[in-house]
């Protein structure tokens, strides 16, 4: 199955919106699938499904960068620099993609007619479905650039 | 040292705001230390250090109430709800403590390097760390 597909199967099982883009990338990051639903378990919504803050999809897709530019030990800074960089561009073309970022201002803007069909075709009447494919979608193409999506 | 205490020492260390966060309750999350540094490590200063969107602590803060309180069975209808309230209000109580949630307006607030290192604390945004895991300590508290 596509990451895609995973992501969208997982949102049709009401995980949120976060937990199912990073529990998509499980063959990449090597996080197994319950610690994934775990820890983004709440950043769903924006944060708690209080609409205000981070789009999850996004933050779904930080999680992930994370995972894979670890940046796990003591007075690493070149390591956070890296993390930092790759968390900011993946931010940046989500933010190109849809003209925001936060989770009520994306539910407020208006999408384009292709964005709704894709929603329909993803049997949603919520356009957060095109959030999260698109946002694996944009992931998985930064990650082929960086040469670490096979 | 206590959770706060520690927060701050990784956060001296070079972690970010995120990582210190989660990495402060490491020890009752489940995950190995390295994994929750690994997985927080996108999220310091508002995402990729933009400053833009949400302050680093309450993401840290979020997960770990993720990890305590874990959405993983929807058989289970309760159980997304009231992780979703939980975050929700972790959230709450760090606006209404600190007036915002927003890394770039956060940090128009924080003390000085000077001001932070007359209260013993070595970085600014220690304040927020501080505070943010205070008040999912708090929390647990009142969780039981």
């Amino acid at each position: 199955m596509k990451r895609e597909e995973l992501a969208d199967a997982l949102r049709r099982k009401d995980y949120n919106c976060a937990q199912s883009v990073l529990a998509a990338f499980g063959d990449l990051t090597g996080l197994p699938e319950e610690t994934a639903l775990a820890v983004a378990g709440g950043l769903g919504g924006g944060i708690g499904g209080s609409r205000d803050e981070v789009c999850g999809a996004l933050s779904g897709a930080e999680l992930v960068v994370g995972l894979l530019y670890p940046h796990t030990a003591p007075n690493d800074l070149d390591g956070k620099k890296l993390v930092y960089e790759k968390a900011a561009e993946v931010r940046r073309r989500f933010l190109a993609r849809f003209g925001a970022v936060r989770c009520g201002e994306l539910l407020e803007r208006e999408h384009s007619p292709e964005d709704w069909q894709q929603a329909q075709a993803l049997g949603s009447r919520r356009i957060c479905a095109v959030f999260i494919v698109e946002a694996v979608r944009i992931l998985e193409e930064f990650l082929l650039e960086e040469g670490l999506c096979p | 040292m206590n959770r706060a205490e520690l927060a701050c020492q990784y956060h001296k260390e070079g972690y970010n705001c995120a990582q210190a966060v989660a990495g402060a309750f490491a020890d009752r999350t489940g995950l190995e230390l390295r994994q929750v540094l690994a997985v927080s490590g996108g999220f310091g200063g508002g995402v990729g250090g933009t400053h833009e969107e949400l302050c680093g602590a309450v993401s840290g803060g979020v997960m770990v109430l993720s990890l305590l309180y874990p959405h993983l069975d929807n058989s289970d209808p309760d159980s997304k709800p009231a992780l979703y309230a939980r975050a929700a209000d972790f959230r709450s109580r760090f606006l209404a403590r600190f007036g915002n949630t927003c890394c770039g307006r956060l940090l128009e607030t924080v003390p000085t390097e000077e001001e932070a290192a007359k209260m013993g604390l070595t970085k600014p945004c220690d304040v927020l760390i501080a505070g943010a895991v205070e008040i999912v300590e708090e929390m647990l508290a009142e969780l039981g």
